[in-house]
């Protein structure tokens, strides 16, 4: 009876090792999955257009980086473009032209074109934000023409573009600042606030013909490039416009966004305008301050930065405190001119990628509520007065104490 | 196996009884009515939950340790503390189900998605009986480790998101009024409530007297780390963000980073949370084994523990299908039902009390 017992329980028990499989139901062999690293979206004839970029596991390294092994004939990756009602029915049909099921986590770039920019964008940030496997965390960029043709092109040095874009939008906010780059939350975080309003970096193709073809990237200079240009300003969901990079720069400032840039300005003011020395600015802080006066709202934008003198055109004798003063008036007047023109364009688009409205709920947040309640924030930032304080100074002037100019003069 | 658990062993158990689900289920349901002054609400519900320790604490004390519905029927009658204990055991059961749902709802959407939540459902509940059966000092040990490993995890979250935390996202504070963060405080009070689970657990206490201390500093800890973790997720995403996602805690773990070679850290973080809440699972399934014994009284619950098993399976796979009645449930249903059992039981145990041992001398009068 005992023996009996004793066999019939480890029976009994060996179909409940089956539940130890429950894993094996979202079980994926990677040799089945298409590794995205960027997506694309246009709005074409009321449908979603949709083009992803994955990486072709077969290609090796083929002059563009990388490690070697491989075909070296086979592109780095390889693009899909479906159309659908809804995005998700668009992704569905990668598997009618697929041969590996389409797997987002490892997304790196997101590029949307005008027209979709156009229709909204709500659906697809909802898209990403509900979805399992999708990455809040991609860089979001915008493009003036179809944002599938981005994803064709190839980069020289750096085989997987969608990280290559990503390397690109990472340098150029941490060396120039003329703008961050826009991660899929920050996004979806800049809409959803009481601004409502939000920037994307456009990228763009420096020529016309794509450069789609392994072969193509074997020449020295490109005739076409991928390359980081205006900022997209969207109010509500849809675009509003652009900003210029300088607009761009001059919002960089408002926001404090300012992590490294370089500044081209005139050494000698006096004598014109004409930039002839550049400044590193190494540190900047901005400190908005809102306040009501009268009828409107007065924002007090104090922009504070140090840095580091890398370039000088002009004769000039850098151990003497007036000339580097006469520099930093230079240096602040240049901040200042970015400054304002941005706010301009600001002002003309309506859409308050300053955050002003964050900020006034934040130090005013009775009147703010009342604004609020009136629905009349629109007219509020239309009638916002900024008053930009710029202080800059120059820490240090290099390894070279007078300009090279004043040898010419002796 | 059921050896007696210390005061700092239980206390442990008190914060994973409330934090599992309460940092999944809460950050949404709080900064909904309170947005960025959901802080303050976790301080009001604090408050109301250290009362609600302090209460349960007192009742353990009176009762030093006994069964405690046997105690009731000893006190009242046996017929009232059959009554009780039937009512205590649906409460628990119906508890200990939406545990399993939030457990396996939570997978289902990060984790798991194609695998049948039937399956989640038994493998989980396997795993949980097993714990059960092991006793409770065996829970509250490996429980201890698992809160311990909050020494790597806490540093880990935090410099992970050091570089997308923004202070002003906090501001302006006191921007909602009393009645909404009232609102606002009602669930997670609901949640610190659960501290009545030690009416359950008092036979294994080591030291019985000292439940109001193990409350109080279970909870304090609990309110410690819900402050951590939605201080730091409104730092993160602000105000307005966090009401758009359903588990935020994890939606700010997944933007954790160090450097480009450690990121989307959410599945570590997932992990972690899977740990603990095996244990707060264990923590209820073992409370409502203790109540059904003691509620028919039989020496030992160990062959009914399978069959109130399959009771909660079926309650969390057939009564809790729709995530929607859930989600009522916690907002709306919950705190009525947890106030009435939670509150209203242990304060009529201390007045039962009182009233069997008679008004208390008078002191200071006598001359």
């Amino acid at each position: 009876m005992n023996i009996h017992k004793k066999i019939l329980i480890p029976l009994l028990c060996l179909p409940l090792l089956s539940t130890l499989l429950t894993g094996c139901w979202d079980a994926r062999e990677l040799s089945e999955l298409g590794i995205t690293s960027g997506s694309a979206y246009d709005w074409e004839n009321n449908q979603w257009k949709a083009t992803y970029q994955v990486i072709n596991p077969s290609s090796g390294s083929s002059g563009m980086g990388g490690s070697t092994g491989g075909s070296t004939s086979s592109p780095p990756f390889v693009t899909f473009t479906v159309k659908g009602r809804t995005i998700m029915e668009a992704i569905e049909k990668t598997n009618l032209t697929s041969t590996r099921e389409m797997f987002f986590s490892h997304s790196r770039i997101t590029v949307l074109g005008e027209s979709v920019a156009k229709h909204g964008i709500n659906q697809l940030i909802d898209m990403f934000l509900r979805k399992q496997d999708a990455r809040e965390t991609v860089y979001v960029f915008i493009t003036k023409g179809e944002a599938g043709n981005i994803l064709d092109q190839l980069m020289q040095l750096s085989k997987n573009q969608g990280a290559g874009v990503q390397l690109m939008i990472e340098q150029e906010s941490r060396l120039i600042s003329y703008y961050p780059g826009v991660q899929m939350f920050e996004l979806a975080m800049a809409l959803s606030s009481e601004s409502g309003s939000a920037v994307l970096p456009e990228i763009l193709l420096t020529g016309t013909e794509i450069m789609d073809e392994t072969t193509e990237t074997g020449r020295t200079d490109l005739k076409t490039r991928l390359a980081l240009g205006r900022l997209g300003v969207l109010k509500g969901d849809q675009l509003m416009g652009w900003l210029s990079q300088k607009q761009a720069f001059g919002l960089s400032f408002m926001t404090d966004k300012i992590k490294t840039a370089t500044i081209a300005f005139s050494s000698k003011p006096k004598s014109g305008d004409k930039p002839d020395a550049s400044y590193i600015l190494q540190k900047s802080k901005t400190i908005v301050h809102p306040k009501w006066e009268q009828d409107h709202y007065v924002i007090d934008i104090d922009i504070k930065g140090s840095g580091v003198l890398s370039e000088v055109g002009s004769v000039m004798d850098l151990n003497d405190r007036t000339s580097i003063t006469e520099m930093e008036h230079s240096i602040e007047q240049q901040v200042l001119e970015l400054v304002n023109n941005s706010w301009k364009e600001i002002r003309t688009l309506g859409a308050d990628v300053t955050g002003f409205a964050v900020r006034i709920h934040r130090s005013d947040r009775k009147r703010f509520k009342q604004i609020k309640k009136a629905k009349n924030w629109d007219s509020t930032f239309q009638e916002i007065e900024i008053r930009p304080h710029v202080s800059m100074k120059i820490e240090r002037t290099g390894l070279s104490n007078k300009s090279f100019e004043s040898v010419h003069e002796k | 196996m059921n050896g007696k658990v210390g005061t700092t062993q239980a206390a442990m158990l008190i914060v994973n009884t409330i934090l599992p689900t309460a940092t999944v289920v809460l950050p949404v349901i709080i900064s909904n009515y309170a947005e960025q002054d959901a802080p303050l609400a976790i301080l009001l519900s604090t408050f109301f939950g250290l009362l609600i320790a302090a209460l349960v604490g007192s009742t353990v004390s009176r009762i030093n340790g006994a069964p405690f519905l046997t105690w009731v029927g000893e006190k009242s009658s046996p017929v009232i503390g059959t009554v009780l204990g039937l009512l205590m055991l649906q409460f628990y059961l119906d508890n200990t189900s939406t545990i399993l749902r939030e457990f396996v709802n939570f997978l289902k959407d990060n984790v798991l998605v194609n695998t049948p939540i039937s399956i989640l459902c038994t493998l989980i509940l396997l795993i949980t009986i097993y714990m059960v059966r092991q006793g409770l000092e065996a829970i509250a040990r490996v429980n201890s480790l698992v809160i311990l490993l909050f020494v790597f995890f806490v540093p880990l979250y935090l410099f992970g998101l050091s570089n997308e935390m923004n202070v002003h996202q906090l501001l302006p504070m006191f921007d909602h009024s009393l009645a909404e963060l009232t609102l606002a405080s009602i669930t997670p009070t609901t949640w610190m409530s659960e501290v009545a689970v030690l009416l359950f657990l008092a036979p294994y206490l080591k030291d019985p007297k000292r439940a109001r201390i193990i409350g109080w500093s279970g909870l304090i800890v609990v309110a410690l780390i819900m402050m951590f973790s939605l201080i730091t997720t409104l730092m993160v995403f602000g105000p307005d963000f966090i009401k758009l996602s359903t588990y935020p805690g994890f939606t700010a773990a997944s933007i954790v980073h160090l450097g480009r070679f450690i990121e989307k850290l959410d599945i570590l973080f997932i992990s972690y949370w899977v740990m603990s809440i095996y244990l707060k699972f264990s923590i209820f399934l073992f409370a409502t084994v203790e109540c059904f014994k003691q509620t028919f009284r039989v020496g030992s619950s160990r062959p009914f523990i399978g069959a109130l098993g399959l009771l909660i399976l079926l309650e969390c796979l057939y009564t809790w299908q729709s995530t929607e009645k859930l989600n009522l449930y916690n907002k709306e249903g919950r705190f009525l039902v947890f106030f009435l059992f939670n509150v209203l039981v242990p304060l009529g145990a201390i007045g039962l009390d009182r009233f069997k041992k008679g008004k208390p001398k008078q002191k200071g009068w006598e001359t």
